[in-house]
């Protein structure tokens, strides 16, 4: 299967001149990883790139090999020379290279001990891997767990607990003082720039109001601007004074400006509300005697830095048990990859010689000429008598716990010298839904029929090309193509697909033999700006991917401003969170099955958007010559929705549309009625034809045809011949 | 059966004491989430204690030693789980839950028979002064354990040392709250239940007031409450002096409780040790 390798440079093994060189741009990334990934060994990869470190991670089929390849390859993609980075490069493998991930998410390899923002960088290199298809579900499940390590480690411990910053630190005592600071006011005096940012960590930290002062009045009303403050003049501070619970104060005064007997006054006068004084002045500008009041503190920026300083050695202690926490998760995610190689190994060995056997003891019989079964049976007895016992050390040796040995090397070495080929079954599209889908029929095969089912990830073209809108790339069924031809070569099994990536002509020998109950056919609305749909103000940006979804949204709504949205639904949904769009249209049966329904912001209605052909249904497609799969999956086809999609497609056919032209139809059976609805239309929206039929359930693509005669007759005719030219086909 | 229940709940609030001990240290949540289950338990199994003793002696049963103490423990108990709760303050039960531990094992070494009812308190009174002053006592218990954690925690602000306990503390405004919070609930139950004492003893002993030991030590609790009350309202005392106030205020309350009864003889003494 595999070893995990990571190969990289920090702040520890590299000057700064190094790393910059070595570091991958976001906009580089997709590139990078392709080519990261074109290595003969490398299965997956992801490449974690920040101002401390460069690491590449990947599966690599053998770990010396794949080392070696990643340092070629960023060798080869900075133009270092390899004797030049060589030196630089650290490198680990298997349990080595878990391990290094997790203390690196936990920020126990981090310059500051702790530091927050790695755990984010490590998700953004995830994010990209999964964006670009170079996440398979090893380095999947790897990443997940390591994000989990990295959480326990901050709840469990206190690497990353205490304010190791000045400003931080600052704040953390006011919350210590007054818990909550929405109903305090903090008064900033002068302008040094480590007051102002604590300042700024305080408004952050929800501090009701600012009042800042400065020997210069211009100056304080511009800062007051820049805080959303009041400006106050500076001979106005003992005034004002009393109503600041939080005072920061950076002058250059050469003495005290506020002295214990003015805070002995001003807390008299606010009846002992405690007040905290923060002094990063030198020299000093509160008297530090004035600490001495009661329900007064005063901290001046030596005794923050002695806070910071108690806080960063406390962060030493609490890094021992990170360690802990690490040591024991490694030892968990070595079981999970353990169990992950050797049960699938086992079968494959057992399948392979079994079939081994079996030819051979037709053979045998046929040479021996002998049609008694007590022959036959004699034969085959020995022959597996002789298979169990030949097995049965190398089975024992894999099934025993890995004490101390590597067991992926063990699993490596007996797929070698058996020459046992890699895991085979069936295939999906790359991403979480596709891997949903197909996980769910392998879940209800298995469990309906007892079958072992193993998934194959296909990455398809489609995927890879992420800046052109579906409806331009290489005609219809992009996703399909490739996965239908594993299926003829007989690289997998079966094949799931969501039935409206299926175009209406299936290739000479394949077939679907089962159409599962659909899902929620409606379109979601996803929008963190909007309410619903009818709420988008006019020109607002929407996102989809889809010409059937523009055509019918742009028709109710002509002002919008619709753009392509490609990627995967995590992808997508990311760019809409970043605010690159103000909202986003997605398929409601996507989101619910990967449990993201909390995402949905409204459902469309279909009489506002009438769903894609055979939208929600997963289809199930197999070699027509395979009787044996037919019949383990033919349970899984639900009458309903097959005759309904049926309809839909017979429409889809006669049109003659792909994917790629407007083009839309739901179907309902009521009784042994199909009642169909249609859809063509403008990519503009400027014209959208609707109409529907009813038929009855003996002859669902007829019902399909004749509504698609009634709305070419009605000028879809017209529609299609001008988008099919547009699309230029 | 409720002697059973009434002394078995003492293993819940020791385990519920150790959970949020266990907690403090640790701060895994677990511990005072459990803490708080056990808590909750030991208090429904404390109350339904009383109830069947209720039920069987035909009167409210505090009138003897192991009788109060345990009482207290379970006023103690419930007051602290509803502070716990509408603050989300888990790091009081490792200051409190512990008070009504103590109370309770301390009952649990005494003999926990039914006794019968002294005909002087034979009375509609009995239930409506003591509960009155054992709520208010137990919420002034509860202002002692966030009176203690506030002076913990002010030390290490104002000397600026922080350790272990400031990240495990709350913050110095909250712990005040508490303490103004139970202030205002407790004061009002200790005077009522001083005045129904009052009224009672005109009824049985024939004078409102006779400066019997428990009577002076009330008094002298009462000034104490009122003075901190009275400063607060008028010139804001707060902070590292209410808290010292609500703790030697306690010690008041513990005394005028236990240390009357148990020293000093007088009137009130139904629940020495000696019976």
């Amino acid at each position: 299967m595999g070893q995990i390798i990571i190969i990289g440079v920090n702040h520890r093994t590299a000057p700064v001149e190094i790393r910059e060189r070595l570091a991958f741009p976001p906009e580089a990334m997709g590139r990078a990883l392709r080519g990261l990934l074109e290595k003969e060994s490398l299965k997956e990869g992801v490449i974690l790139s920040t101002c401390n470190r460069v690491e590449v991670c990947s599966l690599a089929r053998q770990g010396f090999l794949g080392t070696a390849e990643v340092k070629e390859f960023l060798a080869a993609y900075h133009a270092i020379p390899s004797e030049e980075l060589n030196g630089y490069l650290y490198h680990y493998e298997g349990d080595e290279a878990v391990k290094h991930m997790f203390r690196v998410a936990s920020s126990l390899d981090s310059m500051v001990l702790g530091e927050p923002q790695i755990l984010g960088q490590v998700k953004d290199a995830y994010g990209y891997g999964a964006e670009f298809q170079t996440i398979g579900p090893i380095l999947d499940k790897f990443f997940a767990k390591t994000f989990s390590v990295a959480k326990r480690v901050r709840t469990e411990t206190r690497v990353a607990s205490s304010a190791v910053s000045v400003s931080y630190a600052a704040v953390e005592l006011a919350r210590k003082i007054f818990g909550e600071l929405s109903d305090k006011t903090a008064m900033l005096i002068g302008a040094g720039e480590m007051c102002e940012l604590a300042a700024r960590h305080l408004l952050s930290a929800g501090v009701r109001g600012i009042m800042v002062t400065n020997r210069t009045f211009e100056r304080a009303v511009k800062l007051a601007e820049e805080f959303g403050g009041t400006p106050i003049r500076f001979d106005e501070l003992p005034v004002h004074l009393k109503r600041a619970d939080i005072v920061l104060s950076s002058t250059g005064a050469p003495h005290f400006i506020i002295r214990k007997h003015d805070v002995e006054e001003v807390i008299r006068i606010r009846k002992n509300r405690p007040m905290f004084f923060i002094d990063m002045a030198v020299p000093r500008d509160i008297d530090p005697d004035a600490n001495q009041v009661d329900n007064v503190y005063v901290y001046d920026i030596d005794d923050l830095n002695n806070v910071i300083d108690l806080n960063l050695e406390e962060r030493q202690k609490e890094a021992v048990k990170a360690e802990e926490i690490v040591e024991e998760e490694v030892r968990a995610f070595r079981r999970w990859l353990d169990a992950q190689q050797v049960t699938p190994t086992i079968i494959t060995l057992r399948r392979k010689y079994e079939e081994v056997k079996n030819v051979e003891v037709a053979k045998a019989v046929s040479m021996l000429g002998a049609e008694d079964p007590k022959t036959r049976k004699v034969v085959e007895s020995l022959a597996s008598s002789l298979l169990n016992k030949i097995l049965h050390a190398p089975i024992a040796s894999l099934k025993k716990d890995a004490d101390g040995r590597n067991q992926m090397e063990l699993v490596a070495l007996v797929r070698e010298i058996f020459d046992l080929p890699e895991a085979s079954g069936r295939t999906g599209r790359g991403s979480k839904l596709a891997l949903w889908q197909a996980e769910f029929v392998q879940s209800e095969i298995e469990r309906k029929t007892g079958r072992k089912v193993g998934i194959t990830r296909i990455k398809t073209t489609g995927d890879m090309i992420l800046d052109v809108p579906l409806a331009r790339v290489g005609g219809k069924g992009l996703f399909v193509k490739e996965i239908e031809e594993a299926l003829l070569s007989g690289q997998i099994d079966l094949a799931v697909h969501s039935m409206k990536d299926v175009p209406t002509d299936l290739p000479d020998g394949l077939t679907i033999v089962a159409i599962t109950r659909r899902e929620d056919p409606r379109d979601a609305f996803l929008s963190v700006k909007y309410r619903s749909f009818a709420e988008l103000p006019r020109g607002a940006k929407l996102g989809t991917s889809s010409l059937r979804r523009q055509t019918q949204l742009l028709g109710l709504r002509p002002d919008l401003s619709v753009e392509s949205l490609r990627g995967n639904l995590d992808t997508r949904i990311r760019k809409m969170e970043e605010g690159r769009f103000d909202a986003i249209i997605l398929a409601a049966a996507g989101l619910r099955r990967l449990g993201w329904e909390s995402k949905i912001t409204q459902y469309i209605p279909e009489e506002m958007s009438l769903p894609a052909i055979g939208q929600g249904a997963l289809g199930i497609e197999i070699r027509s010559d395979d009787p044996d799969t037919r019949e383990a999956v033919s349970f899984l086809n639900d009458r309903e929705t097959a005759l309904a999609v049926r309809a839909e497609r017979g429409f889809l056919k006669r049109l003659e549309g792909g994917c790629q032209v407007p083009i839309a139809s739901h179907g309902r059976v009521e009784g042994d009625k199909i009642v169909l609805q249609g859809m063509v239309g403008r990519p503009d929206g400027s014209e959208v034809i609707r109409g529907s039929a009813q038929g009855s359930i003996s002859d669902p693509e007829a019902l399909g045809v004749v509504l698609a005669e009634q709305l070419l007759g009605r000028g879809a005719m017209k529609i299609l011949d001008e988008v099919y030219r547009a699309a230029g086909s | 059966m409720h002697v059973l229940l009434l002394k078995a709940t003492t293993a819940f609030y020791l385990v519920g004491s150790v959970l949020y001990l266990y907690f403090i240290v640790t701060l895994k949540e677990r511990g005072a989430r459990l803490g708080r289950m056990f808590l909750m338990a030991g208090v429904v199994l404390h109350a339904a204690g009383f109830a069947l003793r209720y039920a069987e002696a035909g009167y409210t049963p505090v009138t003897n030693l192991f009788e109060s103490l345990s009482f207290f423990a379970l006023t103690i108990a419930g007051a602290f789980l509803v502070v716990e709760i509408r603050y989300n303050l888990r790091t009081l039960g490792a200051f409190v839950a512990p008070l009504a531990f103590a109370f309770s094992i301390f009952a649990a070494f005494l003999p926990g028979e039914v006794a019968g009812l002294a005909p002087a308190l034979n009375s509609y009174w009995l239930p409506i002064h003591v509960l009155l002053l054992f709520i208010g006592d137990a919420v002034f218990a509860v202002a002692f354990g966030a009176g203690i954690m506030y002076l913990l925690q002010e030390k290490q602000v104002k000397s600026k040392r922080m350790g272990p306990l400031f990240r495990r503390l709350p913050s110095l405004e909250v712990l005040d709250e508490i303490n103004y919070r139970c202030l205002t609930i407790g004061f009002p139950l200790l005077t009522m239940g001083i005045i129904t004492g009052s009224i009672w003893a005109e009824y049985a002993w024939g004078s409102y007031w006779s400066w019997d030991p428990k009577e002076t030590w009330s008094l002298i609790t009462w000034l104490l409450y009122a003075a901190l009350l009275h400063g607060r309202l008028t010139v804001g005392w707060r902070g590292r002096k209410a808290a010292i106030l609500a703790i030697i205020g306690f010690c008041a309350v513990l005394f005028t409780f236990l240390g009357v009864n148990l020293l000093l003889p007088g009137l009130h003494s139904y629940s020495n040790l000696s019976r």
